[in-house]
């Protein structure tokens, strides 16, 4: 039961700092070039793609 | 070649860190422009970050002093040209300056210009435009004058008119 408690409090705490990330993109987005845009879009492909491949190594 | 160990960790922040550095940059390279009004012995800094116009009010009569600041944070010369009108609807009234103005990368241009609300109207609503090759920048002016007539209002307790009742 204390183990389930745990989850939901990481739930909980992973779905507040994904909350937060997308306010804070769709607040400052607008002042960025569209190059700018650009750059982020293909850094995020590749920090998303290496966290998963880390993941995938550790085995989580 | 030896794998490096948690290599896909390292990557992705690395990738934070440039996702950062891009906002940081971003907000930095661009042109930006700055207004510093002078009214009545006041200085006050608009950087039109707002999205509705600011507006200017002062006592018809005084002089307005206007000091607008055009920074180029660009790797190439930028090259404008700068205009402020005074217009009333869609007549405009008065051109208060205008030139065209060169800036070197990474610096700053300042112009200067006084508006003597004299030559125009009280009380009535007017729109200030300054227009570049990159911005078209609105502030509304209002110069209220007061009153010089004064009204002198009846005194109170003045009997009403008796009336006179009806006999049926």
């Amino acid at each position: 039961m204390d183990q389930m408690k745990i989850y939901i409090l990481y739930a909980f705490g992973i779905l507040m700092c994904v909350a937060g990330v997308i306010y804070l993109a769709s607040e400052y987005i607008k002042y960025l070039s569209d190059a700018g845009k650009l750059t982020i879009l293909m850094l995020m492909v590749i920090m998303f793609a290496s966290f998963g491949k880390y993941f995938e190594e550790r085995g989580l | 070649m030896a794998k490096v160990k948690n290599l896909g960790l390292y990557i992705g922040l690395l990738c934070i860190i440039g996702i950062m550095a891009v906002f940081f940059f971003d907000a930095y390279i661009g042109i930006y422009d700055t207004l510093y009004v002078t009214e009545e012995g006041w200085e006050r800094e608009i950087t039109f970050d707002i999205p509705y116009p600011e507006h200017i009010g002062t006592e018809y009569g005084e002089t307005i002093y206007f000091t607008y600041v055009v920074t180029n944070n660009m790797f190439e010369e930028y090259n404008t040209y700068i205009e402020a009108s005074v217009w009333r609807g869609d007549d405009k009234n008065l051109t208060i300056f205008s030139a065209n103005e060169s800036i070197t990368p990474f610096d700053n241009t300042t112009v200067k210009w006084v508006l003597e609300t004299e030559k125009l109207e009280p009380n009535t609503n007017y729109i200030l435009k300054i227009n570049t090759d990159t911005f078209e920048r609105i502030i509304r002016m209002n110069f209220h004058q007061p009153p010089k007539e004064v009204i002198i209002y009846a005194e109170r307790g003045t009997p009403l008119p008796e009336i006179e009742k009806e006999e049926g």
